[in-house]
């Protein structure tokens, strides 16, 4: 498996960490529908760099 | 000598032996094919807990029950992140409320509750999908709007009129204290506080520990038992890494979900709102209009049937003696789920429709008459059919 794609999915959320950092900071009180949004982009993130590790041990690399 | 430290991570997924006279619980593997997503409608629920838990505690920080409604305004105006934390405290509990619906009849169709010792969990199960409820209306109850307070109110005369109140009203007065106090605005709510927070989601915590524990006992639900047939995944890390994956993606959609639907407060109690009907949230809704359906010689409806579901669906281990594992092979117990759906979907939907208005018995039994038809027809036409196609395969 290649690895770059996890290294642009971390790339990618930092980001996306560095808006939310921006939106909170500007907007702190409110709405902040954009923050949620943006928190739920970085959970899809992390999920997939969660699924990829679930497909490397469950296709046979039992930790060995 | 000391041991020499390895920081190879995968060191972590080998397996250690157990000491001896050690008590193991083991999480067990999986098969590839219990990968599925249907085979994980739990890890929604535990992912819900956690999340649940979580926003609780902060949101705990800012409520008081003293100001209810001034501090849950004060929250969604003021306090930084208030507003996205509290919505989604809310849509969390809705999909946790429709997601123990799934779970439930997951395992219900699927048999799953058959076994040494599913039953148990089963029960367990039960009781857990009754507390959610009861957590997620108390919850409802809390922020003091016109339409919580009315929803508290129903829920009093639920008690003193339903089946419990009729057979023991000293129970149903003891209930309502539990839930009320002496009846002021400040006991009540402090009194609800306590029940959402502390009582009733700590028995759901231990319940959900015995569910879990004897889940792990047990391993999920599958009819196709070829054992060691298969590869075998470790629990760890694949079972731990798809609860998270679910949760994550979980989450994630209840925050999308409550970035483009904000919640709106409904007016403060005691206000005057003209043409409010009293409206309870969703999953509330078949319940309330049981409480108008005038069938069975009732004042409060159907409700007393509501106890009657509940404890089929306790019963459900004990009276399910089919010997198939299809949901066709247990032709009853299937008529039965898909009865209890059609029933709750067509209540609630009847609920919005016609809030408040009473029924004829003539119209409740002709409801129950054309459910009962509806749910038990299809069972046994697909049985036929079945037949059928399976005697046509031999044919060929």
């Amino acid at each position: 498996m290649k690895a770059w794609p996890l290294y642009a999915v971390v790339a990618l959320q930092f980001v996306v960490a560095a808006a939310m950092w921006f939106v909170a900071v500007t907007n702190p009180v409110g709405l902040q529908s954009e923050w949620a949004v943006l928190l739920g982009i970085e959970l899809l993130l992390s999920s997939l760099i969660v699924f990829s590790a679930i497909r490397y041990f469950a296709g046979g690399n039992n930790g060995k | 000598m000391a041991e020499k430290n390895e920081y190879n991570p995968m060191n972590l997924v080998s397996q250690e032996k157990p000491e001896e006279g050690a008590y193991v619980i083991s999480f067990l593997p999986l098969k590839k094919r219990q990968l599925r997503i249907d085979y994980w409608t739990g890890a929604f629920l535990a992912a819900a807990l956690i999340y649940q838990i979580a926003t609780g505690i902060l949101l705990a920080y800012y409520y008081q029950s003293g100001n209810a409604y001034g501090s849950t305004t004060s929250l969604i105006t003021t306090i930084p992140f208030g507003h996205v934390l509290l919505t989604s405290h809310l849509y969390m509990a809705y999909a946790m409320v429709a997601m123990v619906y799934f779970h439930m009849f997951r395992q219900y169709f699927t048999g799953a509750y058959r076994g040494r010792w599913r039953w148990l969990q089963w029960i367990i199960g039960v009781a857990l999908f009754v507390l959610v409820n009861a957590i997620a209306s108390i919850g409802y109850m809390l922020s003091y709007s016109v339409q919580s307070v009315l929803g508290l109110h129903v829920s009093e005369i639920l008690l003193q009129r339903s089946i419990i109140g009729r057979l023991s009203p000293t129970l149903a007065g003891w209930l309502i204290s539990v839930l009320v106090g002496n009846g002021t605005t400040a006991e009540s709510l402090s009194h609800l506080l306590v029940l959402h927070a502390a009582i009733l989601s700590v028995i759901v915590l231990a319940l959900v520990a015995i569910h879990f524990f004897l889940y792990e006992k047990s391993g999920p639900y599958d009819p196709v038992k070829d054992e060691g047939a298969e590869d075998k995944i470790p629990w760890f890390p694949v079972n731990a890494l798809y609860t998270v994956f679910i949760g994550m993606v979980f989450v994630a959609a209840v925050l999308f979900a409550s970035a483009l639907f904000p919640q709106i407060l409904p007016p403060d109690y005691g206000q005057l709102v003209y043409g409010t009907t009293p409206f309870p949230d969703w999953y509330e809704m078949p319940v309330y209009k049981l409480m108008d359906v005038a069938g069975l010689g009732l004042t409060t409806g159907g409700v007393p049937l509501v106890f009657a579901l509940l404890l089929f669906l306790i019963l459900v281990p004990f009276i399910d003696r089919y010997r198939g594992d299809s949901p066709l092979d247990r032709p009853m117990i299937t008529f039965m789920g898909i009865f209890i759906i059609l029933f709750w979907l067509v209540v609630g939907l009847w609920g919005y429709a016609q809030p408040g208005l009473s029924q004829t018995r003539p119209l409740t039994l002709y409801m129950l008459y054309a459910l009962t038809f509806c749910s038990i027809v299809p069972v046994y036409a697909m049985r036929h059919a079945r037949k059928d196609f399976r005697a046509a395969e031999e044919k060929k």
